[in-house]
């Protein structure tokens, strides 16, 4: 109860907002005596009320409300490039859900402050439809300087021109430090030999467990010495119960209408899906690969995995239910299963496998466009942004996490936000865990596109795995061949 | 031309060249406001995507000219007609069901009780609300085991299906969940019920017509232009339409709900085929031009228009 | 009349009394037990805008919230400016609201009630507008507009209105069909040109075909995504829908704020529905014309 009231006040208070205003406010929200009363002495107070120091991974929802100072180090680079000697305005796409757009603001803000000739447009579109505004954009050579990109689209948008190269300036800048990177998260950016795009976020895929239903079954937690047999078995011992109550010991299985799904599930048994990176040759349906995809279906023949049925859900992941023992997550879920979670939660590494340790790695990046009219004020503002000092100040301090320079992280790790096993993230990251050797090439899409609608008929128990993966490389084998020669 | 207007009968029409071309002068001229905007507004983005049909662009380059390759492609892609079969399937089903569901709601809420106002708002509440907010409410209606339907059917010793799940349940279902944001329809038929004349009503009555005869010889032939126009725009609408499946299926389980506007929209903004996305927009345009051709052309022996006096 | 013949009467009337209380009965049954079905999603978004947001996902889904978080309201609300975005909204809708019940009146009297070469071919071309799916025109549609100088402003929003928009045309054109030509005429014969025909007998009988046509221009642009996203880059041009749809992130939705914001942006819709239900029945008692 208190908290609320706490984020209320401190809220109105950022505002600006007096005790006079709290309290009409708070009478006209009808709250009673003593919620009015916590709310005016959390006004009152000078410095936001702290947070109960509970244990973190199982602390409730926390509504984004950032103070601007909080996270600001101070250590802004100093760029090569001089600033603009008289006023220029820079536009900068983002896709920020609304709460975490005020953050942007809060770090434009602090920018235009060191910079008073640059100023900054902030434009934020839905995620939904980021795509389709900025492809009408890129049509009509109306793009803003500096663009969010994610992996997904960046190879055919670096191709077909939208982006210019960033190896000049980055060549400039003595405290650059491209070794600060975590490797795969450079790797969508890269084309013909130049660097395009700075990555903001790159984070691997874990284990994220519930430890409530661990706990039940008198199960120890996983840790780094499971192997992923040790993780199959966990799943089928933790499966129990049936129709609402029943739980399920592993959120899901691979499927090769997933671009993020061999690392995880094909390369620790030494099999891929495609030749990575070219992505000119389907290894789908070899021995190796057929092996890997039918060990995993056995879960699935256990019961051990929710059916598409159980998982008739909209926009969230199943595990939030807490129906779901473990589940293999990107780390961006981490916010979302902090804030939508009311049980205890962690995450651990994904396991090693037979052959491999390996779990996939992905993130986005800011580029800038072929059409900006000032480009090194757009630099300016990149490489500002995406330093340790902004990379910190955006993710690491507001925990989102996974920031792309390893030297972000410690702010991350440190943070009320990271759950303990936060580390085993950053550890997928630094140890060489994480790869990028994902599908991601512009011929990406019509794969999986083309593969997903045969997986789901072995889903559906109509197909054996052998012959739907034949029947994924013969659709899949056309569609790559633009990638040969 | 199959989509004739009915036109006055001779003997009130202008007989001289003189007035007969001062009639043209008055039709250009109130539809003046259109052909502007249509020629500023409308004419080149068709024109713009025929001829995009007809190269390879990503949208985010300069096109290349390909000729007809756009086409003979379309003619071996196996999810082109699979896309335009699931489109027809949920166009006839959705159309022709919620034709029938809207119609008789309009009946339902034309009654003369109190609150009704009240109960035309909640009607149309399905068809203003969030998507999510019906995407959910379905999903805990059709979910397989628990949902509202086979926990009914499980009532009388059925096991249901796997509504969103089973391919072959999949389109089913959406049809289902179309009928109920038959709200828009709904509002027209409800216009069109009021704008009945009473008189007509009256002199059935005086002819001994029962509820069931005057439903059948006077609202259905009055409200016929009202039922043609639902049954066009809402074909349109549903064979382009893919919001709903967008949210819940995404095109899922192995492509049964894989619609056409749905293709479309993956060609385009998702693999970045823009040339690909307008020409299977313009081989829709053909289709949809053919089907309100007959729909016009069959028309013409079911639909009554009081405007149409015949002597 | 004999006694017995009053009985009767009486009996018979007593009888179509009580069918009409029957009638009624079937009539609140229906209307009552429907309702709930359709009412029930919106009782979700209500229901999910009071929930914290750990809340939010329960399993089954649960219709009643086990909080009351009336400040998911306030909260919402201000974490864009979403004055600013209503304020937009306005403007937008309600320019689409009259350009479209002006032009497309005028267009469908063309079409309903005049004679010109070309015009069944004009018609289809009409109806082709239509039938082409936006996906494919949205590009050049917004080259043309950033051509024109347009782009982020409101005006590729407000200014097709004006010039008319098939589906009202054609809707408008079955209304206009239906009035009997018998009243035109009656009004030529006392003078009438077209305007005055339209104005002052097609118009006043049409009511409840333009009540449906401003319901829907208003919702339709009330609710519209495509376009402002499109068009507009400037936050402070943003609408409702466009900023409503900013809660729907890339990994991260909160529904309850997304929820509670929803509902108070779809208060007009539902105001503007309600009391143009007035307007239905106006259509009626002006006119002597009407069903039932």
């Amino acid at each position: 109860m208190a908290r609320h009231e706490e984020e209320l006040a401190r809220e109105l208070r950022r505002r600006g907002y007096s005790r006079r205003d709290v309290l009409r406010i708070g009478l006209q929200l009808g709250l009673g005596a003593a919620s009015m009363g916590m709310l005016l002495a959390a006004c009152g107070s000078s410095e936001p009320a702290a947070e109960p120091a509970a244990e973190p991974a199982a602390e409730p929802a926390k509504e984004s409300i950032f103070d601007i100072n909080s996270g600001n180090s101070g250590n802004w680079p100093k760029s090569a490039v001089a600033d603009p000697g008289s006023k220029v305005e820079i536009s900068v796409g983002h896709t920020w859900d609304a709460v975490f757009f005020e953050r942007q603001l809060q770090f434009d803000k602090l920018f235009m402050e060191r910079h008073p000739n640059i100023v900054v447009k902030a434009e934020n579109t839905p995620w939904g439809e980021f795509r389709q505004k900025y492809t009408a954009a890129a049509a009509g050579n109306a793009l803003p300087d500096l663009l969010y990109t994610q992996f997904s689209w960046a190879q055919e948008t670096i191709r077909s021109g939208m982006y210019i190269a960033l190896d000049d300036y980055i060549a400039k800048e003595a405290d650059f430090n491209f070794d600060d990177f975590t490797k795969p998260s450079l790797v969508s950016y890269q084309y013909d030999g130049k660097l395009w795009g700075i990555p903001y976020d790159e984070g691997p895929g874990n284990l994220y467990y519930n430890k409530d239903i661990f706990d039940a079954a008198g199960e120890a937690y996983p840790d780094d010495t499971w192997d992923l047999e040790k993780l199959k078995q966990v799943a089928i011992k933790l499966t129990s119960g049936e129709g609402p109550n029943k739980i399920f010991g592993l959120g899901e299985l691979p499927s090769p209408g997933d671009s993020l799904m061999a690392p995880n599930y094909l390369f620790p048994f030494g099999a891929q899906y495609l030749s990575e990176p070219k992505e000119d040759q389907c290894l789908i349906n070899t021995p190796e690969a057929v092996t890997a995809m039918e060990w995993w279906e056995e879960l699935r023949t256990k019961g051990a995995v929710p059916s598409p049925a159980d998982l008739q859900n909209v926009a969230w992941p199943a595990f939030q239910f807490g129906k779901i023992a473990m589940t293999l997550q990107g780390s961006w879920a981490t916010p979302p299963i902090a804030a939508g979670s009311k049980f205890n939660w962690d995450i651990a590494k994904w396991p090693k496998g037979p052959k491999a340790h390996s779990t996939f790695s992905a993130g986005s990046a800011y580029m800038i466009t072929r059409d900006s009219k000032n480009v090194d004020a757009a630099w300016i503002y990149m490489n500002e942004y995406l330093s340790t000092a902004g990379q910190t100040y955006m993710w690491a301090s507001t925990g989102r996490g996974s920031p792309s320079r390893l030297s972000a992280w410690p702010a991350y790790l440190g943070s009320e936000f990271a759950p303990p096993g936060a580390k085993n993230v950053e550890e997928a990251m630094s140890k060489g865990i994480g790869t990028h050797d994902i599908i991601d090439q512009p011929t990406g899409p019509r794969v999986t596109q083309a593969a997903g609608p045969i997986w789901d008929l072995v889903v559906a128990g109509q197909k054996s795995v052998k012959e739907a993966l034949d029947e994924v490389f013969a659709a899949v084998d056309p569609i790559i061949a633009e990638n040969r020669g | 031309m199959a989509i004739t207007t009915p036109t006055p009968p001779k003997t009130t029409r202008p007989k001289l060249g003189g007035m007969a071309r001062k009639e043209e002068l008055a039709f250009y001229l109130f539809i003046s406001p259109w052909i502007i905007g249509f020629l500023l507004f409308d004419a080149g983005a068709i024109f713009a995507s025929f001829a995009i049909s007809f190269t390879n662009w990503s949208a985010l380059s300069t096109p290349s000219f390909t000729g007809v390759e756009n086409y003979t492609k379309l003619i071996n892609d196996s999810l082109f007609y699979k896309a335009m079969g699931n489109s027809l399937y949920y166009g006839l089903g959705s159309v022709g069901l919620g034709t029938i569901v809207s119609f008789l709601l309009a009946l339902l809420l034309n009654q003369d009780v109190k609150g009704m106002a009240l109960f035309r708002t909640i009607f149309y509440l399905p068809s203003v609300v969030s998507g999510i907010a019906v995407a959910i409410l379905w999903i805990m209606i059709l979910h397989q085991d628990f949902g509202l339907i086979n926990s009914f059917l499980a009532f009388f010793g059925i096991k249901g299906p796997g509504w969103l799940v089973q391919p072959e349940w999949a389109m089913p279902s959406l049809i289902l969940m179309s009928l109920w944001s038959a709200g828009g329809a709904m509002v027209i038929y409800l216009a069109g019920l009021q704008s009945v004349p009473i008189h007509l009503y009256e002199a059935a009555e005086i002819d001994g017509a029962d509820t069931f005869q005057k439903f059948w010889n006077v609202t259905v032939p009055m409200m016929s232009p009202v039922i043609l126009y639902n049954l066009i725009v809402g074909f349109i609408a549903s064979i382009q339409g893919f919001v709903l499946v967008y949210i819940m299926t995404n095109g899922g389980p192995a492509n049964a709900t894989l619609v056409y506007g749905l293709y479309i929209y993956r060609t385009a903004f998702i693999n970045f085929q823009m040339g690909y996305a307008s020409a299977l927009a313009w081989v829709l345009l053909v289709v949809i031009i053919i089907i309100t051709v007959i729909q016009f052309t069959v028309a013409r022996y079911w639909v009554y228009y009081e405007g149409d006096v015949k002597q | 009349m004999s006694t017995s013949s009053a009985v009767r009467l009486q009996k018979s009337l007593l009888g179509l009394r009580n069918r009409a209380i029957l009638w009624k009965v079937i009539i609140y049954f229906l209307l009552i037990t429907l309702s709930i079905s359709f009412v029930l999603p919106f009782m979700w978004m209500v229901s999910t805008s009071l929930k914290q947001s750990q809340d939010v996902f329960t399993y089954p889904p649960s219709f009643f919230p086990n909080s009351f978080e009336w400040q998911n309201y306030i909260k919402g609300w201000n974490v864009l400016p979403f004055d600013t975005f209503l304020n937009n909204s306005l403007i937008v809708t309600f320019s689409n609201v009259i350009g479209n019940l002006i032009s497309c009146s005028l267009v469908a009297y063309g079409f309903a009630r005049l004679k010109g070469r070309g015009r069944d071919i004009l018609f289809l071309l009409l109806l082709a507008t239509l039938m082409i799916p936006r996906e494919v025109t949205i590009i050049p549609r917004f080259l043309m507009f950033s051509w024109f100088g347009m782009t982020n402003t409101l005006w590729p929003l407000v200014l097709p209105a004006w010039f008319g928009y098939a589906f009202f045309i054609f809707l408008l054109r079955q209304f206009f069909m239906g009035i009997p030509l018998d009243l035109d005429n009656a009004a030529r014969i006392d003078g009438a040109n077209n305007w005055q025909i339209l104005t002052q007998v097609i118009i006043p009988l049409s009511q409840p075909a333009l009540a449906s046509v401003a319901i829907f221009a208003f919702i339709g642009n009330w609710s519209n995504l495509l376009d402002p996203l499109i068009y507009l880059r400037s936050t402070e041009l943003y609408t409702l829908a466009l900023g409503l749809n900013l809660f729907r992130g890339q990994n991260f939705t909160q529904f309850n704020l997304l929820m509670a914001v929803s509902i108070i942006t779809l208060i007009p819709v539902l105001l503007v529905f309600f009391f143009s239900q007035k307007l239905f029945v106006q259509g009626v008692s002006l006119t002597g014309m009407g069903g039932r």
